[in-house]
């Protein structure tokens, strides 16, 4: 199994398995460049500039978890029962991060394209979204509701497919 | 694994030792500038600039972000997770990421809670997305929904707090307005409607005690041009369209509109109550790429005796739906004028499933065995079939003199996909001999045929023994006295229906014994006096089915049955006639029998008068 140089912005290295690197869809088109200009032979640095080292370490586990023996490189097609179900387990371990930390995450995963680690961050920030109201949503991200009053109104209104008859209410 | 896989990166951590001490000492320096840009009083009440920030150092300086996280090791863990540095980050993400965590939330809260959250997340939502791919409009919830949204604007004005009599009504110009912005991306429309609820009587819900009751009025204000205009917005990308219980939606412009959804591939009309114009289903000719057709009617009301003949559906089998070659799946629900197939249906001949239930064919055409690609057919409930098969069911030694030469030379032999075919009720007095060629059928449904008419066994089951591939055999309500002797060649056999029929003791050969596969046997409503020990030696069976023998009495032990492994279940009982106390006795030996060889498991089911369906109890028994 060939490795290869992982450089995260701030210049430091991470050494691993070529199969490891290639979950990320645009490391694996990077590398076969690197290979159709080097050589079979050149150790492959694969320069990274939109990540950073710490999230680039974390991206790594993932990856590393990901292609261990028992899963192809495809994903997890043709991965026994019990194994599937020990990666699930250990996505979830995996996404108990802050929040800060699961942004950085989704940016990088999205850069580097790679597919699983892409749905399973943006489940986790899903998550922190789903069963809330628009004011704890706001709340939560620290969001600022820019909203007029009358727009507010506006857009539920728009949103609804079924209104109640103004008249009806009038005689009420 | 996880160690593994961490100790793999401590090693590459080692090895880059160099880099990371420059990291270090590049992070150091602006260290307190951070802080100061981060940490600033300021920060929360200018998001929109924080926010621009970041995103600079996200898309330039990278530096920037590793400072960041090297300040969050630096501060107290109290403070890490601070909300102000994410809320900037969420945003601060790119829209198409945004979208794809939108995509993970549910349809409410893509209309009801993102929207409102704030202005960007609006703006964004209203644009022609993939979350908007699949558009359902269910009436009865969103007429729910628009009526809960009235609650807190009464609140504020009126002291009514539920909207009592006040109904809300679905919205023609609502939806096409919503559909309109988003129109390019809407591939799938479901209309779903809801005609049990117009007219129905519901509690007025505003005085909770009192007895009163309203009738619900109409739920949604479509004109005839309603569903027109809807799919006038959605033209250009619409790929499927279903449509159910909104028969009075469906009107001739309504069809128009759908002609010109060019795109079109799955057209799906269900719960249709009315007749069809052959004029309206032109339009539907005209969509070549069609691929799945449903025309579903529901059953017609009940005629008043002495009025004339029900008109239902379609008035004959459309000519333009030969067009239609694309087609994989064609059903076809209770259209009364639907009388006979064309020859052309062989131009159709991608056709997998075929789906003529409840129609009034009196024959398949004779070309039928070239639409090689069927692998369902289904004809239920069209109750003149059995005609066609009758000339076709002369046995092949008969059929050499030229008189007894069958009207219909009915040949399924191209049908060689076929795995299921469904002739329930089809007013059969036989098992077709066609069938024998069918050697894939792994379904086929009898029920509710008079099989029992006196004929030569030959006559009856000649067909059966060919199709070694059945798994399913449903010969429910088919007045049988005996089981077929054929369906003991049936080797791959797994369920057998028998349910309804006239079933003795002696009609239950031994030779059954011989299935190797067979896993359910239904006896339930038939006339036998005990049950049968062949029984006992079907190695497979899991589930036996002895309802309603009203005759049924246990007069030896069961230990025969003890003898299969697999058994999981048997359904032993009657509603009317009691049981003797010799049975009652031997039914209690051989439940504890079962007891102590299954201790978890609860077989033996006992239905007696007034215990419907209830477990096999011993102080019932002793009692």
């Amino acid at each position: 199994m060939r490795t290869v140089i992982l450089r995260s912005s701030d210049g430091a290295d991470h050494i691993v398995s070529s199969e490891a690197a290639s979950l990320s869809r645009t490391v694996q088109s990077l590398l076969e460049e690197l290979e159709a200009k080097e050589g079979e032979e050149s150790p492959l640095i694969v320069p990274l500039p939109n990540v950073c080292d710490c999230t680039l370490r974390k991206v790594l586990q993932y990856c590393i978890q990901h292609t261990e023996p028992g899963t192809n490189l495809t994903g997890r097609i043709h991965v026994s029962e019990t194994r599937r179900r020990d990666l699930e387990v250990w996505d979830r371990n995996y996404m108990l991060v802050s929040t800060d930390e699961l942004y950085h995450l989704v940016m990088a995963a999205h850069y580097l394209n790679v597919p699983g680690l892409l749905e399973l961050c943006c489940e986790g920030i899903a998550n922190l979204i789903r069963g809330k109201s628009p004011q704890h949503v706001r709340q939560h991200f620290g969001l600022v509701n820019n909203f007029e009053k009358a727009e507010e109104e506006d857009i539920r209104r728009t949103n609804l497919w079924a209104l109640v008859d103004e008249k009806e209410l009038a005689k009420k | 694994m996880a160690s593994t896989g961490r100790h793999r990166l401590t090693e590459a951590w080692a090895e880059t030792a160099p880099s990371t001490s420059k990291v270090a000492g590049l992070a150091g320096q602006p260290q307190p500038r951070d802080q100061q840009t981060f940490g600033g009083t300021d920060v929360p009440l200018q998001p929109l600039r924080h926010n621009i920030r970041l995103r600079k150092n996200v898309d330039q300086d990278c530096g920037g972000r590793a400072r960041g996280s090297r300040k969050r090791q630096a501060l107290p863990p109290r403070l890490k997770r601070d909300d102000d540095t994410f809320s900037t980050s969420i945003a601060a993400l790119p829209s198409d990421l945004l979208v794809h965590i939108f995509g993970h939330l549910d349809v409410k809260a893509h209309r009801f809670v993102l929207p409102l959250v704030c202005r960007q997340w609006n703006d964004l939502l209203v644009r022609p997305l993939a979350l908007w791919n699949h558009v359902d409009v269910d009436f009865a919830e969103e007429v729910q929904t628009g009526a809960s949204a009235l609650v807190p604007l009464l609140q504020a004005g009126s002291p009514v707090t539920q909207p009592g009599g006040a109904f809300a009504i679905v919205r023609q110009d609502s939806i096409t307005r919503w559909l309109q912005r988003r129109a390019s991306a809407v591939r799938s429309l479901r209309l779903r409607g809801s005609g049990d609820l117009e007219g129905a009587l519901v509690p007025v819900t505003d005085r909770p005690h009192s007895q009163e009751y309203v009738e619900h009025p109409r739920i949604h204000d479509f004109n005839r041009f309603g569903l027109a205009t809807i799919l006038t917005t959605v033209v250009v990308s619409l790929e499927e369209l279903v449509i159910e219980r909104c028969y009075d939606l469906i009107t001739t412009a309504a069809f128009r509109a759908m002609g010109g959804c060019k795109k079109l591939k799955v057209l799906s009309l269900k719960g249709i109550r009315s007749m069809l114009d052959i004029e309206d289903f032109e339009a539907i000719a005209a969509l070549r790429q069609l691929e799945e057709l449903v025309l579903d009617c529901d059953q017609p009301p009940e005629p008043e005796p002495g009025s004339e003949e029900i008109k239902w559906g379609l008035p004959e089998f459309p000519e333009g739906m030969l067009h239609l070659v694309n087609m994989t799946h064609l059903t076809l629900s209770c259209h009364y004028g639907i009388t006979e197939l064309p020859a052309g249906i062989t131009s159709l001949n991608r056709l997998e499933v075929l789906n003529l239930d409840f129609c009034t064919l009196s024959a398949l055409p004779a070309v039928l065995g070239e639409l090689t690609a069927l692998t369902t057919l289904d004809v239920e409930g069209n109750l003149y079939l059995g005609d066609s098969f009758r000339g076709a069911t002369t046995p092949i030694g008969a059929a050499t003199s030229a008189l007894a030469a069958p009207p219909f030379p009915l040949d399924l032999e191209g049908l060689q996909s076929l795995r299921y075919l469904n002739l329930n009720s089809c007013g059969l007095t036989a098992i077709p001999s066609v069938l024998s060629t069918l050697r894939n059928l792994e379904t086929l449904d009898l029920e509710d045929n008079d099989l029992a008419v006196s004929l030569p066994e030959w006559h009856l089951s000649s067909s059966l023994g060919y199709l070694s591939r059945l798994q399913c055999l449903n010969l429910a309500q088919c007045r049988l006295e005996t089981v077929p002797a054929q369906v003991e060649k049936l080797s791959s056999l797994r369920i057998l229906d028998l349910t309804n029929n006239r079933i003795g003791n002696e009609g239950l050969p031994m030779s059954l014994a011989r299935l190797p596969h067979l896993r359910a046997i239904g006896l339930k409503k038939n006339a036998l006096t005990a049950v049968p020990r062949v029984l006992g030696y079907m190695r497979s069976l899991q589930e036996i089915y002895l309802e309603d023998n009203a005759d049924l009495q246990v007069n030896a032990p069961l230990d025969f049955l003890l003898e299969l492994p697999n058994l999981r279940s048997v359904m032993i009982g009657k509603q009317s006639g009691t049981w003797s106390p010799c049975s009652m006795l031997y039914m209690t030996d051989f439940m504890m029998k079962l007891m102590a060889q299954h201790p978890t498991k609860n077989i033996l089911r006992i239905s007696c008068p007034g215990h419907n369906a209830t477990p096999f109890d011993e102080e019932d028994a002793a009692a």
